[in-house]
């Protein structure tokens, strides 16, 4: 039982990825500045990593002293990274 | 096998006290050769015009000196003392990873011996100077292959640390005694697991710097020669990791006087909290300033402005470590044995580094010092002074520990107080020559710095010299020094319960701490397993093929493929390893205090991976700055009908020309292939954990299967890519996206390698139920592999 | 010996920090060898009471107050710090006024100036005294440093970026220019010079260098 409901959180979580992905390529065509698109696309990827991390990397279920490391890197370069394409936006697109 | 002499014993060995001494001795021998090299230059800049050296000797000379001190001797001298205390100090019978620990130790020694052989290699070593700008560092202006070794030895370097930071960060959190809080662990073990995080954050900037420069190098990319990358890309890189490095050699030295300094005065560390505060204080901040080297760059006046700011900052943290050292005499009774004087001397130097330094943090004052000698005097001060000085006193703190026998005091005395006033010599007159630049063979005679030179030189040979009794204090002592006993100093740590040397197994019964007391538990019973000495040729034959592979790279490729060779091998056998007994290695599933719930190898897997995502941060943080800094650049988000170009290909957009966009539908496909791998190779996991082999080996096929998937379409994708002429010299974007991609796709391969591995061993029934440790751990890389894809599809493929 | 701007500045702020440094360095280490002499253990001296013993962990000491005046203390006299370079570094990278525009270009291994009216010359620069003299940095190669260290300041030259700084001379003669950012072999030697001379000599000179041209 606690197979089977294991292996359906990580088929769930495997559904979400790739609707997820085919979202990020949707967002795309959609008629949105530069600067929504790039956040829109960022911000559905990092909720993608943090999907993995979490569930896959079954980092959830670790003690707190082992998962605010990672964690806490990982949404800091997430923030980071939006922050550096949002910032450096203006020089990325041409005219 | 434990005679001193084997060769075998210390080819081969893992134990932490004997990797240690390989560590202490090989960073000797280093300083000693760098220092040579920098006796030399002092005589060529005795007095203006010298000849001893030509500008390209000089240079090299100078560059091989700086790289060396700092990274092969002040650090790994540092990582000696960590590797033969920390794990006595805390109570464990050996590191957490031995053959990793041995590892280390070869990758240093060997990236160091590359070091060396870049200088004879044709037309030279590296003559860049330690910090290697670009674009002076590329292959235009340097063009001899001996600044590409020297790059390989960095890395390789690099690679050394990582798996050093992996293990002592696991083994500081795991393996220490049933009782040892967090506030009661001693200090020096503290200062070597501040070194171990900040190396974590500090050294994959430098690799992926490096990476990068290698590519502009061997490939012929051009991020560090275009001006949208150039001079400023490297320089950011450089210093992120570099100042944090400077903070990095000084931690351990720190951890050094905190022990020295209580256990000579004879009173407990005045302000314990107070200093592990200002110490993680600083530890942060040591990442946030290293924009003081680049105030003379064209970086705005704000930027520059906050670096100022944050670098004045930083002295407060220091400050207050230091008085609080000073503090710590007071009402002592103070025995002024060799090892306290030298920390005493560490004291002094800092104060005078400390003060000069805040000097340098002022943008105004540091418009006319940057570059000058003034900036020479300052750092020798500190890292020369502080660190080499504090080292020396572990040295002599120590010997007795290690040897078993008191070095001679009154030879340790002269040895002192001749070093002190003879650095003194060398670099205070260097304040004094703030208009001098630095790295210049030679100078006019009219320009007046010919005194101060003098000086400097007679000091610098006073300091050398008097190296050379320290060398025969420690052989005479070995030899005739009187027993030491067990605590010559009256310490309260560890190690100076226990014998002199220590017995191989560090402890007999495994140390417990009650209350405020360290017991070692009658009856014997503990949680150890009994551990055989043990010796293991791998660490040695995988750094001796990864070294034949990076210097085939370098110049003759077959030699690559023999070392590739040669590493595959060995990591057979490093896996075929028989456990039992050996490597202090513990039951899996055990219950440690204090993470029971995670195991070596996982905890471990993490601080990789931390180390993984800043290289990967890193090398795309190139990618964001070469591109905002490019005039055009190439995006589907240029393309108004992106819906009839899914498929990629060369576009005309009208207002900004024909743009080269990827492949889309590929890239997506290719991003759906991984995410189910990764659903795959959790099922593996979990399968295993329910005890089903079948499940196990089906999905690890199935994982194999995707993995191999997405390298062929990789590969097809290639292909076209290089067929219609997008190539990794056709441009920045181009470039990038080779690297970032191949670097991850260089990932994709190890993993399935190691899924490979995985595999052979699911059908000789490797895996149970109870012991699963293989899947779970290579499961976390291989879904990390995974998260680094998620964000480099939409960066390379859709923005 | 009046230093001419903006070496006045320069060495004002140096003073100060030289001046603070010294009284603060040699107070710090007077402290540390006289704690060290007065508290060194005579025979016959008792152990403190609390000592490290073997096995033991040591008691923990230190007063939160004494940790808040030693940061005010020290934060107070780090902002004067601070405040005297932030207004040095404007004064140093803001031209009094307009003053007259030379064109750096560091190459290996010499300096390259360019004069507003097109005049090139290699490694030798005429100025006029008691004039701005604005420099626009720049390397055609690999980076340099352009230092003129009389007047205390320097810039780095970037390819592909443009450094500013600027001197006024306050007397005839020669100043030298140095490189401070290794540059290859010749680094040592690229040794430039600057010759200020008087308005009308200057003028002169000009004349005669755009005739050549």
């Amino acid at each position: 039982m606690y197979d089977m409901d294991r292996t359906k959180l990580y088929v769930y979580v495997w559904g979400i990825l790739v609707a997820f992905t085919i979202i990020e390529v949707i967002t795309l065509l959609a008629p949105l500045t530069h600067t929504v698109i790039i956040a829109a696309v960022i911000t559905v990827a990092s909720v993608k990593a943090i999907a993995v991390v979490s569930i896959y990397q079954h980092l959830k279920d670790e003690p707190n002293s082992v998962k605010m490391f990672p964690l806490t890197l990982l949404i800091l370069l997430i923030v980071f990274l939006l922050l550096a394409l949002l910032i450096a936006m203006p020089n990325m697109m041409v005219q | 096998m434990s005679e001193t002499f084997s060769l075998r014993r210390w080819l081969t060995t893992t134990n932490h006290k004997d990797v240690g001494i390989l560590y202490l001795v090989t960073s000797f021998y280093f300083m000693f050769f760098a220092g040579f090299l920098a006796m030399n230059f002092r005589v060529q800049l005795f007095s203006p015009n010298q000849s001893l050296f030509t500008a390209s000797a000089y240079n090299q000379v100078v560059t091989t000196h700086g790289l060396m001190m700092i990274l092969w001797v002040l650090s790994p001298m540092g990582f000696a003392f960590a590797n033969y205390i920390v794990p006595i100090q805390i109570g464990a019978k050996d590191m957490a990873f031995p053959r990793l620990n041995a590892l280390s130790y070869w990758f240093y020694l060997f990236s160091g011996l590359l070091l060396v052989s870049s200088f004879f290699l044709p037309g030279g070593g590296a003559d860049v100077g330690w910090t290697a700008y670009a674009p002076l560092s590329t292959t235009k202006y340097t063009p001899q292959v001996g600044m590409t070794v020297a790059a390989m030895a960095l890395i390789m370097l690099v690679a050394s640390i990582t798996v050093s930071t992996v293990n002592f960060i696991t083994t500081i959190a795991r393996e220490r005694a049933r009782g040892m809080t967090w506030s009661k662990m001693p200090l020096f073990t503290w200062g070597i697991l501040y070194t171990v995080i900040m190396m974590l954050f500090a050294f994959p900037p430098l690799g992926a710097g490096l990476l990068i420069l290698l590519s502009d190098r061997i490939l012929g990319t051009m991020f560090f020669t275009s001006n949208a990358g150039g001079a400023l890309l490297w320089e950011n890189f450089f210093w992120f990791f570099g100042h944090p490095e400077v903070y990095i050699l000084l931690a351990p030295a720190l951890g050094i006087l905190f022990e020295i300094i209580p256990a000579f005065s004879r009173r407990p560390i005045y302000g314990r909290k107070f200093i592990l505060g200002a110490f993680a204080l600083a530890s942060i901040i040591s990442f946030l300033v290293w924009g003081h080297h680049m105030f003379a760059t064209t970086e705005t006046a704000l930027v520059k402005k906050i670096f100022s700011a944050t670098s004045v900052a930083i002295s407060l943290p220091f400050e207050i470590v230091t008085i609080y050292l000073i503090a710590t005499l007071l009402r002592g009774s103070i025995r002024l044995s060799t090892p306290m004087l030298f920390g005493l001397g560490a004291i002094y130097m800092f104060i005078i580094g400390g003060i000069t330094g805040v000097f340098n943090a002022s943008i105004a004052l540091d418009y006319q010092f940057r570059g000058s000698y003034w900036v020479v005097g300052h750092f020798h001060f500190v890292m020369g002074g502080t660190v080499i000085f504090a080292l020396l006193g572990a040295l002599y703190y120590w010997f007795p520990k290690m040897t078993g026998r008191m070095y001679n005091e009154k030879l340790g005395k002269i040895h002192f107080f001749i070093s002190a006033i003879g650095f003194t010599m060398i670099y205070f007159p260097m304040f004094f020559l703030f208009d001098m630049p630095r790295r210049i063979f030679t100078y006019p005679a009219t320009a007046g710095w010919d005194f101060m030179n003098h000086i400097a030189t007679i000091g610098g040979f006073i300091f050398g010299s008097i190296q050379l009794l320290l060398l025969a204090n420690i052989l005479l002592s070995l030899r005739r020094g009187p027993p030491a006993g067990f605590n010559p100093w009256g310490g309260w740590t560890l190690e100076w319960l226990i014998p002199s040397p220590p017995p191989a197994q560090d402890f007999e019964v495994s140390p417990k701490i009650e209350r405020e007391e360290i017991v070692f538990p009658k009856g014997g019973s503990t949680e150890w397993e009994d551990v055989e000495e043990s010796y293991t040729p791998w660490p040695l034959t995988i750094t001796i093929g990864t070294t034949l592979g990076l210097l085939g790279v370098a110049m003759f490729l077959p030699l690559a493929i023999l070392g590739l060779a040669v590493v595959l091998a060995s990591l057979v056998g490093w896996f075929r390893d028989d456990f039992r007994g050996k490597f202090a290695a513990k039951a899996e599933g055990m219950g440690m205090w204090p993470f029971e719930k995670i195991s070596h190898e996982k905890l471990g897997m993490w601080v990789f991976i931390t180390a993984e995502m800043m290289l990967f941060s890193m090398v795309v943080s190139g990618y964001i700055y070469v591109r905002s800094n490019s005039a055009v650049w190439p995006s589907p988000l240029l393309v108004t009908n992106i819906l009839a170009h899914l498929q990629g290909g060369i576009i005309n957009v009208p207002g900004v020309g024909e743009i080269a966009i990827h492949n889309i539908v590929l890239g997506t496909v290719n991003t759906l292939v991984l995410v189910t791998s990764s659903l795959t190779m959790a099922l593996a996991l979990n399968a295993i954990k329910n005890g089903n082999v079948r499940g196990l080996k089906i999905w690890l096929l199935a994982t194999l299967a995707l993995g191999v998937t997405f390298m062929v379409i990789k590969g097809y994708e290639w292909a076209g890519l290089y067929s219609e002429g997008f190539t990794i010299t056709s441009g920045l974007p181009a470039a990038s996206y080779y690297l970032t991609v191949g670097l991850h796709g260089a990932h994709v391969i190890a993993g399935l390698i190691a899924i490979a591995f995985l595999i052979t061993k699911a059908y000789k029934n490797g895996f149970t139920k109870e012991s699963y440790t293989g899947i779970e751990n290579t499961g976390l890389y291989w879904h990390m592999v995974d998260v680094i894809w998620l964000f480099l599809f939409p960066l390379f493929y859709l923005l | 010996m009046a230093y001419p701007p903006p070496a006045d500045q320069w060495w004002g702020l140096f003073y100060y920090f030289s001046t603070l440094g010294a009284i603060i360095g040699g107070i710090v280490i007077a402290f540390l060898v006289l704690a060290a002499i007065k508290y060194r253990y005579k025979p016959g001296k008792p152990e403190p009471e609390d000592a490290p013993k073997p096995g033991t962990f040591p008691k923990d000491r230190g007063h939160l107050k004494y940790l808040f005046v030693l940061s005010f203390v020290t934060l107070s006299i780090i902002s004067t710090l601070v405040v005297g370079s932030f207004s040095a570094f404007h004064v140093l990278t803001t031209p009094p006024d307009k003053g007259l525009d030379i064109e750096v270009t560091g190459f290996q291994w010499a300096w390259g100036f360019k004069y507003p009216n097109g005049v090139q010359t290699v490694s030798n620069l005429v100025i006029p005294v008691n004039q701005t003299i604005v420099f626009h940095v720049t390397s055609s190669d690999v980076k340099h440093k352009f230092g003129v260290p009389y007047f205390k300041t320097s810039i780095d030259a970037i390819p592909g970026q443009v450094g500013e700084i600027w001197i006024k001379a306050t007397s005839t003669g020669d100043y030298d220019i140095l490189c401070y950012e290794l540059c290859g072999v010749g680094h040592a030697g690229m040794i430039g010079k600057i010759t200020a001379v008087s308005q009308s000599q200057f003028n002169q000179w000009l004349e005669n260098a755009t005739k050549q041209k």
